[in-house]
């Protein structure tokens, strides 16, 4: 081998010997057999030989390539062996607290209001909404709540203090402003008042739910002054006490996802004649008795029954050709019975100890 | 109300109640009552059986008494049980003398408090049982020493001999209010003997031979009383009722006070009317005027008050004052004393809405204002009430009855009702049988004339005001019949019901709720009301505050931001633990209008009288007591709420700055140009008012949920054929220059740059432009915001990044190069008019 062949041979593998990555793996090919490589350069060399010594350096100078060739691939094959080898003996504790996204999650109130709305939606149910702050002739009046009767009791109410709007002399309706007392405007004590608005603006036949807030000024272990309802309405000709018994088994059926022994027991609200209580077999201990259901075996959901004469007269719809029921229940108590809550107060502090148990 | 099982059978034939009562059900007496009375809508809430531990009690008769040797207050009693004598040790201090009765407890008693009698030694003597008093036998409330008995009681007798009935079984009834008759045990008993098929036989009254004095009574308010009836007493001595009378009252709850005001209870109990017993001898001229007060009128009712009374207060007057305020409380001077000899009593019935008012006006809720109220019978029910009170006052009172009235105002009429049998069928959607019909009625007491088979007309008894039109009577017939008969069926076919829609509020509500609970945050639900100390921060001025006149935990005034709320929820956490705080609420804020809003609609007279509710998403971000927080994650929070109905929002400068908010920490939320909301960190004001530490950092944001546009379809845009070439840029600006200005201006000196002077290859497709995201919006990225050294004092370094791209091709280095270097000079030329200072670096 000539001896320029020689050395450069010798070179290259002292250099591959200390060569540990890939990168001055590549580094060393382009030095000996890139274009300006060194080894590239004494094949040009070739062509100053005397012709009869070419042949036999081309020869030797395809070997040595060669040899570098073969030397590079193996020490690559080398390197990516050692570094799999590396990658391969890391070790992660992967048994530590997991590292999550903040993981958010909604109120169990609104939960059960969903899941409620969901419900009622698949039977058919359209939502209604209402304000807040409503008028003592659709809390009360309307309601056959009339002033200075005993069924006011029935809920404590927040009156709000009336109000002149500005400017209100301008349009006309002075009047009303005017007469608005102290005592007309209230929080809503039920969602209720939705029943009459919804009658004073659609036509029969009406089929609707309306969840949300309410007030009452009542606040112990197991009152909130705010709370909430669920209110259902269906009025058409021909609806009688047998199809509200049937839709509110259907409801349950759907809602809690299996058959519940129901309950229905006479009782009186205002705006229902007849009225109702509706209790459900207690779907925790399943009617045997338990700290749930107080020992009776059944939960009590809310009232209901057959929409009163007197209210649909209040709003416009005569009750010799229209018939319906309605019934109200407490969300707060469901969701509480449902999840096992065990106090009231934890539902409105906004804990967040309390409200990521709820995921 | 707590109804007795002993007293329900007084209303029955002897034994009568017991034997239906084991015919219908063959459980106890507690849970027979409970279904059954449940099943009318006479909710049993609780069953108690009492006087268990007083059958073993025994009259004993006092045979010695002599001092304890070793302590002053006991005494060593003989004590004949009837078999013999026995010795017990004795603390009372009212013994009675030698041949006195005493309810005795013998060795191996249980006393109704689960006290067990045991022979024992008392200080060295030897006591084989117990002289016991009303409280320790659970029988009275007075344990002021022991219980005497009667002289003539026999020793030996079994008290529960002496006393029928005090071994009982109590209900505790919740009455609606539709059914005053209900409370009283005729009323109860009604209902159950109609139910079981037992007539009513209560115990009987007999008319006074007094003759009628009407100018005993004169109804000066006809509208306000209906009907007075008066008795005249004489000769009663007031005492002490007898045992059997003071165990019944202490059953359902009253205290024992004497025999004429206990008389009055009783039969307020037995027949729910209340009564009222005046010292005749103190009425000036021994007669009563019913009238309405003078106004301002003083008068001193029975608990010692001295009320002023208006014009529309009721009071029963003798000559010169109020003695009584009507169905609701009797005056003190013609009260009721020891001493009294003659009586005038009273049973009316008080127009029901005045005697509410009246009770509410002055604060009172007695037992009679409660059954007035609610309506109490004006018929026979008065008189037989009045009659069996005069009867048992002569019984236990002695005297006679020397004078009566019965004087008429205006009584309420009886409505006449039509029952139509097919109407009963299509409310309930079960058939009443007519038969079945005619007897629920008839146990009921209404009055039914049957017009043809299938329309009756009926008048309700005066006992059931609460019965006014059809639909009550059918809900008699629902209640006896059985609500378990109805059938559950649908009665309107499936097919024929009309879809089911949801409400747009609620529903972009509802997804916000869950953009922010994806964001990491809790859901939480605040009191709507607020301390108004709590909204001082905000912009509501204190005219456009909504207030709650009769507040509770001083939370007076409905909420007009949501932030309080949640900052409360803050300090809780906070003083509880250390954890982020990452709190969300959808909720109303309250204000009235700044103007008048007009209204349209059904409603609408009423809606113009309305605040105005503002439905609102908020959310609240605290790092905990780490810290760490970037204040971008509350825009972030916010942007994926809206993403989560389709929307892109963007953080802008706010239009004016909140009041709430730090000024140099806030932004709006932008969706299409339009406000939406906004976040930012909370004011230091607030942190220090909501007593957090200093320097804790708080952000919040809010989105107005009606400012919010509609959920947009996505439309898929084609991808773009060729890749995209990026420029950076980094712009020193001032520290108050916002990147969404700048975003902006970069994104305007595009349209410049590309509006200039165009030639032949500018206008084909293989134009170079500023490259749009996948949204189809400038593409355009803030890199980094860069504070560190090198930049000068109130400056900081903005990188960005530019996409470039053209339809047909790809781009070269310079020709992006060309363009971006255009854009940043035109753009930095718009922003120098405001910021002179900008430059890129």
């Amino acid at each position: 081998m000539p001896a320029r062949l020689a050395t450069q041979l010798a070179a290259f593998q002292e250099a591959l010997a200390s060569v540990d990555s890939e990168a001055a793996l590549y580094e060393l090919q382009v030095a000996y057999l890139g274009k300006k490589g060194t080894v590239t350069a004494l094949r040009g060399e070739m062509g100053k030989l005397p012709p009869d010594q070419r042949k036999g350096f081309g020869a030797e100078w395809n070997r040595v390539r060669d040899a570098i060739e073969a030397e590079l691939e193996a020490r690559r094959d080398y390197l990516k062996d050692q570094a799999r080898r590396l990658d391969l003996a890391r070790v992660e504790d992967l048994t530590l607290p997991p590292l999550r996204p903040p993981a958010g999650t909604l109120h169990p109130l609104s939960q059960t209001r969903r899941r409620l709305s969901e419900s009622f939606q698949r039977l058919g149910f359209s939502l209604a909404v209402g304000p807040h702050v409503e008028h003592s002739k659709y809390n009360f009046d309307d309601l056959n709540v009339p002033d200075n009767h005993p069924a006011r009791d029935m809920a404590d109410t927040f009156f709000i203090r009336p109000h002149r709007h500005p400017g209100l002399d301008d349009h006309g309706d002075n009047d009303a402003a005017l007469r608005l007392r102290a005592g007309e405007l209230v929080l809503r004590t039920h969602t209720s008042p939705v029943q009459v608005r919804t009658m004073l603006t659609q036509k029969p036949p009406i089929r609707i739910v309306a969840i949300g807030t309410t007030f009452r000024c009542d606040d112990d272990a197991t009152h909130s002054p705010m709370f909430h309802q669920i209110e259902g309405l269906y009025v058409d000709r021909g609806v009688t006490m047998a199809d509200l018994k049937a839709t509110l088994m259907d409801f349950t059926r759907d809602f809690y996802g299996r058959r519940l022994d129901v309950r229905f027991r006479p009782s009186f609200f205002p705006f229902v004649e007849p009225g109702a209580e509706f209790d459900i077999g207690c779907p925790f201990c399943g009617g045997d008795g338990c700290n749930l259901c107080k020992k009776t075996g059944y939960i009590e959901i809310g009232g209901c029954g057959m929409v009163h004469p007197a209210v649909f007269e209040a709003c416009g719809i005569d009750p010799e050709v229209y018939t319906g029921w309605a019934f109200g229940f407490g969300v707060d108590r469901m969701t509480m019975s449902q999840h096992a809550v065990p106090h009231l107060r934890h539902m409105f502090e906004g804990d967040v100890r309390f409200l990521e148990q709820f995921s | 109300m707590k109804i007795s099982h002993q007293w329900l059978r007084e209303m029955f034939a002897e034994g009568a109640l017991d034997a239906a009562l084991a015919a219908w059900s063959t459980e106890s007496t507690a849970v027979a009552y409970t279904r059954l009375l449940t099943g009318l809508g006479l909710e049993v809430e609780a069953v108690e059986v009492v006087g268990e531990g007083v059958r073993a009690i025994l009259v004993g008769e006092i045979r010695g008494k002599s001092p304890h040797p070793k302590a002053d207050k006991l005494t060593v009693v003989e004590l004949f049980d009837g078999t013999g004598v026995v010795q017990v040790v004795c603390g009372a201090s009212n013994l009675p003398p030698l041949g006195g009765k005493v309810a005795f407890a013998p060795v191996g008693a249980v006393l109704p408090g689960g006290l067990a009698i045991a022979a024992r030694e008392l200080r060295g003597v030897a006591s084989q049982g117990m002289i016991c008093s009303e409280t320790e036998l659970e029988i009275g409330a007075d344990d002021s020493g022991i219980l005497i008995l009667p002289d003539d009681w026999g020793a030996g007798d079994r008290l529960v001999d002496r006393v029928p009935g005090i071994a009982d079984t109590i209900l505790e009834l919740g009455v609606t209010p539709n059914r005053p008759d209900a409370l009283g045990h005729l009323g109860v008993a009604r209902d159950v003997g109609a139910k079981l098929g037992i007539p009513l036989r209560p115990p009987p009254v007999k008319r006074p031979d007094a003759a009628n004095a009407p100018g005993l009574v004169t109804i000066a308010a006809p509208d306000r009383c209906g009907r007075y009836l008066g008795y005249v007493l004489e000769d009663m001595s007031v005492q002490p009722s007898p045992l059997w009378m003071r165990v019944r009252l202490h059953r359902v709850g009253l205290r024992a006070i004497n025999n004429v005001v206990d008389v009055t209870n009783f039969v307020l109990m037995e027949c729910g009317q209340p009564l009222h017993a005046f010292d005749r001898d103190r009425l000036g001229e021994g007669r009563v005027v019913v009238r309405r007060a003078g106004q301002g009128e003083p008068m001193t009712t029975l608990d010692g008050t001295q009320k002023l009374l208006t014009v529309d207060d009721l009071v029963i007057a003798d000559a010169s004052a109020p003695q009584a305020l009507a169905g609701v409380m009797g005056g003190a001077p013609s009260m009721v004393h020891a001493g009294t000899h003659t009586l005038l009593l009273e049973a009316a019935w008080f127009a029901p809405a005045g005697v509410r008012a009246t009770a509410r006006r002055h604060g009172y809720a007695t037992d009679s204002s409660y059954r007035f109220e609610r309506g109490v019978d004006h018929g026979v029910g008065l008189e037989r009430a009045s009659l069996r009170a005069l009867g048992l006052l002569l019984e236990l009172a002695g005297g006679r009855c020397t004078a009566w009235t019965d004087v008429a105002g205006e009584r309420p009429q009886q409505p006449t009702i039509p029952l139509r049998l097919p109407r009963v069928t299509a409310l309930l959607g079960v058939e009443v049988p007519a038969e079945a019909a005619r007897a629920v009625l008839s146990g009921l007491e209404v009055q039914v004339r049957e017009d043809s088979p299938e329309a009756w007309t009926c008048v309700a008894p005066t006992h059931r005001p609460d019965l006014q039109r059809e639909v009550d009577l059918i809900e008699e017939l629902m209640r006896f019949h059985g609500l378990d008969k109805v059938p559950a069926c649908l009665t309107v076919p499936v097919e024929a019901r009309a879809a089911a829609h949801s409400d747009p509020i609620t529903e972009l509500g509802d997804r916000l709720a869950e953009g922010l609970r994806d964001a990491g945050l809790h859901e939480h639900v605040a009191m709507a009301f607020v301390a108004e100390s709590k909204i001082e921060f905000f912009t509501v001025p204190p005219d456009r505050r909504v207030r709650v006149e009769n507040p509770m935990r001083a939370a007076g005034v409905m909420r007009t931001h949501m932030l309080p709320g949640l900052l409360d929820a803050l300090a809780h956490n906070i003083v509880r633990h250390t954890r982020p705080v990452r709190l969300f609420e959808v909720g109303r804020t309250y204000a009235w209008p700044e103007r008048h809003v007009p209204k349209d609609g059904p409603t609408a007279a009423i809606d113009v009288l309305l605040p105005r509710e503002r439905p609102v998403a908020a959310a609240l971000i605290y790092a905990g007591a780490k810290g760490g927080v970037d204040a971008r994650e509350i825009t972030g929070a916010a942007v994926q709420a809206l993403a989560r109905v389709g929307l892109r929002a963007r953080p802008v400068d706010p239009p004016a700055l909140a009041a709430h908010l730090h000024p140099g920490v806030q932004a709006a939320l932008a969706v299409d140009g339009a406000i939406v909301g906004e976040a930012g960190e909370v004011h230091p004001d607030l942190v220090r008012a909501w007593d957090l530490a200093e320097g804790t950092r708080v952000f919040y944001a809010e989105i107005d949920l009606e400012a919010v546009p509609p959920r947009r379809t996505a439309t898929a845009r084609d991808l773009p054929r060729f890749p995209s070439t990026a420029r950076d840029l980094s712009l020193e600006i001032p520290l108050t220059l916002s990147a969404a200005r700048v975003v902006a201006a970069l994104t305007a000196a595009v349209s410049q740059v590309e509006a200039g002077p165009r030639t032949e290859a500018k206008a084909t497709a293989g134009e170079v432009r500023l490259a749009t995201d996948s949204f189809g919006e400038p593409a355009v990225e803030v890199l980094e915001d860069y504070r560190g050294t090198g930049v000068p004092a109130g400056h900081r370094a903005l990188l960005l990044r530019l996409h470039y791209a053209a339809e047909q091709r790809s781009v070269t280095d310079d020709e992006a190069q060309a363009l971006h270097n255009a854009i940043i000079a035109a753009a930095c030329e718009a922003l120098r008019a405001s910021a002179p200072t900008v430059r890129p670096r």
